[in-house]
């Protein structure tokens, strides 16, 4: 049988989803038998010139885990496009927008000026700022430049599979193996690799789930989680209740709440106000006596809201970040 | 014109001028001529006054070939003549079902608010309406409920109720918890007549006769030695699981001639009588009690038999059995009554020490004329305090409740007048809390003769002393001067608190800090009704009551419990939740916030039972699955009637809409009209909310992704919520949503919340013009510019 033809690349990512394929274990060395991979520079030895060299559409696949931050990022995306017949977003930052993602919080000059000026481990006192072009003695260097946003691979090129996760679980990332040749066939149908319904589905702890209110919430460090209760019924902001299932509840198995990575819910129209409505539902009680003043402190907890309800999702919130 | 089984809507538009009121300001021509040009609009009329008679058969005559009717006119929540009850009725009337009809609310939100021709703001208004009613579905037929009814607690409001209930025909489960019904009546010898007048009732004349009703009507069944071990609503009714204790001694055949307990060797102390006396092991601890057997405490019983050789009827039964009782009930009455406020944790008051006596142990005493049980004689010097646990918060040295438990100041001076007119010479001091609150005329005429013969100390006891023939009890006055006084018995008037909390955890009735249930709202007129459809609270459960308001509190609760009986079906409102399980993740997320425990998790998912659901849509907007729809309320309706709803602003206008709580905030923007105010602001629109939290923060996401420039969001007051704790939910989720579009840089000023009651109509005009100017700096919102 022909083998897969594959290129895999990382944008705005911390190189966790590349890591997570080579961490198959056994599961990796099948890969060559089935698979080609022409160009794969984190873990082959490849430049860009390789991948342009590729004719178009004469790759099955293509897999590109990161955001897209800068201009090198976009234009490896539009290569892929054009190099390949089905592109993979791979891992949350690919689909979402990722941890990357929250800096679009703030403009990208307030970041450069705070990651090379204000940030205290600097020795900058001219305030001098990485440039797109640097004329140093009579040679011109080039850096990528940032784009204005963080975006999602999808709202740079077309998509055609989503394999989310922080990175994908093992379990995730077999899965898109086993279906590489059906992608490559263009006969899988599901475009996400994820479940259908939230965490709380297949959450190892509902049996010992009570739907009670939750009198607050708490901080990571402030509170010792239970291992066998709701996370969420603890005070703990388990997001799993508005997350797709599929990662294995890796995180909720080592007694850590789930933020998100799995992405949102099929019927949600936003990333993270399913989770604001449902949080703000069942934390905090006693109408009968608190001033509503006080009603808000069982919401203390919540320091960064965009960052506990859009921790990998900013880039594709309905809210965009507006000024002015 | 097709036929009502047609498969397209067909629209009835009834205009009314209101006399001319809304004609004068609106060309009602117009959105005549507009309707007419609406898509399933089979029949548009323009009546002058469609509430008067004449317009209401006009209505009947002319739109009987509809199947759903969009009336522009005055307000369905506040109109005093054709708000949406009669509406709905009215409807039912002419064979369409009462939940297909929209009202544009023309008058009091739009001609009684604003000056000038408001003919394009009616034509948004009527485009509303119309954008929600296309899509309106019929409510379900009525559920058919169980015409029978469990009353939980044998006392005086649970025997009332039952005895009610059978009296109109009802037939009545009515379980109690000890082996005799009367509960905590029959251990109080002389009982309050009522607030009113002064003077007493002995319980052994009127327990027997209440009792009696209760067991001998045939529509009642009583089951005693009992508990409610479980119930789970079902199809609309109540499961109910009981557990009933062996019954040792057959009530039939005992006769009740005690010569089992003469023979019994085993004593043990007589918790009827507060353990002053003894009883055998078989024995009768109330005389009077009915039913009128013996019963055995098989704790404590030795199985020696001896008792079983001298039952002349061979009632007895050592190896009786528990029985459990399962039936259905369509309604529930619980009146489990209180419990006290254990004084052991108050360590000043030295309660271990047997000369140190609750009010309840008084009662006891006074029954036994105050003879002491261990043959110190009858006792001459009597100190009472009051405040045994209440009113703890603003107290120096003692714990307790921090509410004042009602009855006890009363109590206290019913117990003295008691001992003075058995002990004329007694010494009486009453030690109180600050002050004396017997209220009512009774009570205080009680007050008034404790005055003549007692002593009355305002202070806190703060340590109290065993001595060789009493207790030195050491008060501290508010000036904080302490004295000690010598007494035979110190009586503690101590707190109350609910009986039978797990019983409401089970039913899911929300409840107040201290486990005491909560009426539903609006609670002033629906006492005993509790957050749960159809079940209802009578008696101290709800609160410290004397015998007589407990009973007051049977009977009303019986007779709304008819209400549903009488008809046997429960009918199903406008507004119900569904749930489409096929998304459903059984995150239990819905089933926490159901504020009227309308849903349960099976296996499947979540289930909306909708006999219980009273459309808050709480549940649809916390679901973070979207799994769970408020039928006649869906996101898709509303987002249909925000994009109708602006039309008619002009550009560079900002676009306001206010999601106004049906209960108060809409009403309150009703009353701006009634009370004549003006507000400028014809860019304002509102929709009617069943909830401030049926919306939830996608929905606001994408309304403002309609082009809306600015949203208020109003819900009840503070405690004042009709469904749960709706205004404390949204003001978090504003809150947190506007913590996100303020990081993300989008000014959170567009997105306001407001607690408004009906009467702050004031405070709402005021918040859309401070919303109107604050957008008019901003500009357009960039949410609709991106959209």
């Amino acid at each position: 049988m022909k083998k897969v033809k594959l290129i895999i690349n990382w944008g705005a990512s911390c190189g966790g989803c590349d890591v997570s394929i080579l961490n198959l274990g056994r599961a990796v060395l099948t890969l060559p038998g089935e698979m080609e991979i022409l160009y794969w520079p984190l873990a082959l030895d490849y430049k860009r010139k390789d991948l342009e060299a590729l004719p178009d559409l004469s790759i099955d696949i293509g897999i590109l885990s990161g955001a897209v931050r800068t201009s090198e990022q976009a234009e490896e995306a539009e290569f892929f496009r054009k190099k390949c017949k089905k592109i993979v977003a791979f891992g949350s930052c690919a689909c979402f927008g990722g941890i990357p993602g929250l800096a679009n919080q703030f403009e990208r000059e307030e970041l450069m000026k705070r990651a090379h000026v204000e940030a205290p481990s600097n020795a900058n006192e001219e305030g001098v700022l990485p440039q797109p072009l640097s004329p140093i003695a009579g040679v011109s260097l080039t850096l990528p430049e940032l784009s204005p946003k963080v975006r999602a691979l999808g709202q740079v090129i077309a998509v055609d599979y989503y394999v989310p996760g922080c990175p994908p679980s093992t379990g995730t990332i077999l899965d898109l193996i086993g279906a590489i040749r059906a992608i490559a066939e263009g006969k899988l149908e599901k475009r996400l690799f994820a479940s259908e319904k939230a965490l709380c589905y297949e959450c190892p702890r509902v049996p010992a789930k009570e739907a009670r209110k939750v009198e607050r919430l708490y901080r990571p460090h402030e509170i010792i989680a239970d291992g066998e209760r709701c996370l969420l019924e603890q005070g703990i902001a388990c997001l799993g209740f508005a997350t797709r299932g599929g990662c294995g509840a890796r995180c909720i198995n080592v007694n850590m709440p789930c933020r998100g990575c799995y992405g949102w819910l099929p019927a949600a129209a936003d990333p993270g106000a399913e989770a604001i409505s449902a949080i703000a539902s069942i934390v905090g009680d006693g109408e009968d006596y608190l001033p509503p003043p006080r009603m808000m402190e069982a919401l203390d907890a919540v320091r960064d809201a965009a960052g506990i309800f859009y921790h990998f999702s900013l880039p594709s919130a309905i809210i965009k970040k507006e000024r002015g | 014109m097709g036929a009502k089984n047609s498969a397209s809507p067909l629209i009835g538009v009834i205009i009314c001028t209101c006399g001319g009121q809304i004609s004068e300001r609106v060309k009602t021509a117009v959105l005549e001529e507009k309707a007419k040009q609406l898509e399933y609009v089979v029949k548009v009329a323009r009546v002058d006054n469609l509430c008067s008679r004449e317009g209401l058969l006009q209505l009947k005559r002319e739109f009987a070939d509809c199947d759903r009717l969009l009336i522009a006119g005055c307000s369905e929540r506040s109109s005093l003549t054709l708000a949406e009850d009669r509406i709905a009725k009215l409807l039912g009337e002419m064979g369409i079902n009462g939940s297909m009809f929209e009202v544009a609310n023309l008058r009091e939100q739009c001609v009684w608010i604003h000056d000038g021709d408001l003919t394009d703001k009616a034509v948004d208004m009527l485009m509303m309406a119309y954008a929600k009613l296309r899509s309106n579905t019929p409510s379900p037929p009525a559920v058919k409920i169980a015409r029978r009814s469990i009353v939980v607690g044998g006392g005086p409001a649970g025997m009332q109720a039952a005895v009610d209930l059978a009296g109109a025909g009802s037939e009545v489960l009515l379980v109690e918890q000890k082996a005799y019904l009367g509960g905590r009546l029959c251990q109080m010898p002389y009982l309050a007549q009522c607030e009113g007048w002064p003077a007493m009732c002995p319980s052994d004349c009127i327990v027997p006769i209440q009792a009696r009703k209760a067991a001998y009507s045939p529509l009642v069944r009583v089951v005693i030695n009992a508990e409610v071990a479980d119930v789970a609503r079902e199809n609309g009714n109540f499961k109910v699981r009981i557990n009933k204790a062996p019954a040792f001694v057959d009530p039939d055949r005992c006769v009740s001639c005690g010569k089992c307990a003469e023979v019994c060797p085993v004593e043990v102390k007589n918790e009827y009588d507060c353990g002053l006396s003894t009883k055998r092991a078989i024995d009768k601890e109330y005389r009077l009690a009915i039913p009128d057997t013996y019963t055995l405490d098989k704790e404590a019983c030795t199985g020696c038999g001896e008792c079983l050789k001298v039952c002349p009827t061979g009632a007895i039964d050592l190896e009786a059995k528990p029985e459990v009782i399962e039936e259905t009930f369509g309604t529930v009455i619980l009146a489990t009554g209180f419990d006290t406020y254990d004084l052991n944790t108050l360590e000043e008051l030295n309660y271990a020490s047997p000369n140190v006596l609750s009010s309840m142990e008084m009662e006891r005493l006074i029954a036994a004329r105050l003879d002491r049980p261990n043959g110190q004689g009858p006792v001459e010097r009597v100190v009472f305090m009051l405040c045994g646990g209440s009113r703890a918060k603003d107290k120096k040295f003692s714990k307790g409740v921090p509410y004042c438990s009602k009855t006890c100041c009363s109590f206290a001076v019913k117990q003295a007048n008691r001992v003075m007119a058995m002990r004329p010479d007694a010494e009486v001091t009453m030690i109180y809390f600050g002050d004396i609150r017997t209220y009512g005329r009774a009570f205080e005429q009680f007050y008034n003769e404790a005055k003549e013969f007692a002593e009355f100390i305002n202070g806190e006891v703060v340590k109290v002393e065993d001595t060789e023939d009493g207790v030195r009890i050491c008060v501290e006055n508010p000036e904080g001067v302490t004295e000690e006084i010598e007494a035979d018995i110190l009586v503690l008037a101590e707190a109350l608190l609910p009986k039978g909390t797990e019983l409401l955890e089970k039913l899911k009735v929300r409840t107040d800090r201290y486990g005491y249930p909560v009426e539903a709202q609006p609670r002033i007129l629906r006492p005993t009704e509790s957050s749960i459809d159809r079940v209802y609270i009578a008696g101290a459960l709800g609160g410290p009551k004397i015998a007589q308001e407990s009973i007051e509190q049977g009977t009303a609760a019986a007779l709304r419990a008819l209400a549903h009986l009488s008809r046997g079906e429960r009918e199903l409102p406008k507004f119900v939740s569904q749930v489409e399980k096929e998304r459903c993740s059984r995150c239990r997320i819905c089933e926490t916030v159901c504020p009227h425990g309308a849903i349960k998790l099976t296996d499947e998912g979540a289930e909306v039972d909708p006999a219980f659901c009273q459309g808050c849509g709480l549940c649809a907007s916390a679901c973070p699955s979207n799994a769970i729809k408020l039928c006649n309320f869906t996101n898709e309706q509303m987002l249909s009637q925000v994009e109708a709803a602006f039309a008619g602003v002009k550009t560079g206008e900002p676009k306001i809409l206010g999601l106004l709580c049906y209960w108060c905030s809409y009403a309150a923007a009703d009353l701006m009209g009634a009370y004549g105010m003006k507000i400028p602001q014809t860019n304002f629109r509102s929709i009617k909310i069943r909830c401030s939290a049926s919306i939830s923060a996608g929905l606001i996401l994408d309304i403002f992704q309609k082009g809306v420039d600015g949203i208020i969001i109003a819900g009840c007051s503070p405690q004042n919520c009709h469904h749960g704790a709706g205004n404390y939910l949204t003001s978090k989720r504003v809150m947190l949503l506007g913590t996100v579009m303020r990081q993300l840089g989008l000014n959170p000023s567009r997105l306001r919340w407001v607690y408004i009651g009906t009467p702050m109509w004031r405070d709402l005009a005021k918040v859309i013009g401070e919303m109107d100017k604050s957008l008019r700096t901003l500009g357009p919102s960039p949410f609709g510019r991106s959209a």
